[in-house]
């Protein structure tokens, strides 16, 4: 962001605000700037250290709001200054931190899903080998001898179930390749979040 | 360290620096930031919602290397409040190194 996008931003935001009071706003920031730079500090330095200019503004905004709610204690004034605080704080959590969980959730049980495939050749011979009932009618060996297939066929229908756990392997291990980078930008996406969260904290002077 | 509390020390911070004398917002950022860590976008809005509450009063004044700066000025409603806090401070300050020194002595026996 350059020094005029910032400038652009943050009075774009000051927009609820009175013209004298955004003016008075943006011209103290001009004079941060430029003592900033005087003491040898680059445009985006400066820009580093005074954060997002919508987050400046929601502080500007709910510290006006705020002041205005103690000066007249109306119903009106006391309620845009709750909002206002909230939407410095709370709004993020409730409205954000909802598809989060969903998001996380869904990633999580596609996890679930692709490990199992990738583990069916295993849990197949387990089943297999122990004998396991897999329905009602007991274990798949149980199953077979009931449609009186010639050995020769119960045969080639086990080796087929062995071919399609092959398949789910395949498709498990594509899977989780998908997964990993699925999961790798929601969790970069997630800590962005929370940086923004934290920064929203740090940003507001009184609550 | 706990936002909250930073914050309170922050507010009592430049409350004081102000009270020592006329000052500009960078100054405020540049003394603050020399002893303690602090987010310096949070200082521009403290000193406009400490002057909206009356703590102080603004001015510009020309200065020598641009254009002219917005100097800041306690109030006598700043003052008491700074003396306020500044107790509350003192009181906050000896109570925690008290126990500090307790929990030190009794480590040692």
């Amino acid at each position: 962001m350059t020094r005029n996008e910032f400038f652009a931003q943050l009075a774009h935001a000051l927009q609820q605000l009175t013209e004298s009071e955004r003016n008075d706003i943006l011209r103290d920031y001009q004079e941060y700037f430029i003592d900033a730079q005087q003491a040898g500090r680059s445009d985006a330095e400066i820009i580093a250290t005074l954060g997002q200019p919508a987050q400046i503004a929601k502080q500007l905004t709910a510290n006006r709001h705020l002041a205005a709610a103690k000066q007249q204690l109306s119903v009106g004034s006391f309620l845009k200054a709750t909002l206002a605080v909230i939407s410095l704080t709370i709004f993020n959590v409730g409205f954000v931190l909802g598809p989060l969980i969903t998001i996380a959730g869904s990633i999580l049980a596609l996890w679930v899903v692709c490990i199992t495939l990738v583990l069916s050749p295993a849990i197949y011979g387990i089943v297999l080998l122990f004998q396991i009932p897999v329905t009602n009618a007991g274990d798949i060996y149980t199953i077979l001898s009931t449609y009186e297939f010639t050995p020769s066929v119960q045969q080639a229908f086990l080796q087929l179930g062995g071919f399609l756990t092959l398949i789910a392997v395949g498709c498990g291990i594509l899977g989780c390749i998908i997964l990993y980078y699925l999961s790798r930008l929601f969790i970069s996406i997630f800590i962005k979040y929370m940086q923004f969260n934290v920064s929203v904290l740090q940003g507001s002077t009184q609550l | 360290m706990n936002v909250q509390f930073k914050k309170g020390v922050l507010e009592l911070c430049v409350l004081a620096l102000v009270a020592q004398r006329d000052r500009y917002g960078y100054e405020l950022v540049e003394r603050i930031s020399r002893q303690i860590e602090i987010a310096e976008g949070t200082v521009y809005p403290l000193l406009r919602r400490l002057t909206d509450e009356g703590y102080f009063e603004t001015y510009l004044k020309e200065s020598t290397e641009g254009p002219p700066r917005k100097y800041y000025r306690i109030t006598a409603h700043g003052r008491s409040t700074l003396n306020t806090l500044r107790h509350e401070w003192q009181q906050f300050a000896t109570g925690v190194s008290t126990l500090l020194n307790e929990g030190s002595t009794h480590d040692e026996k």
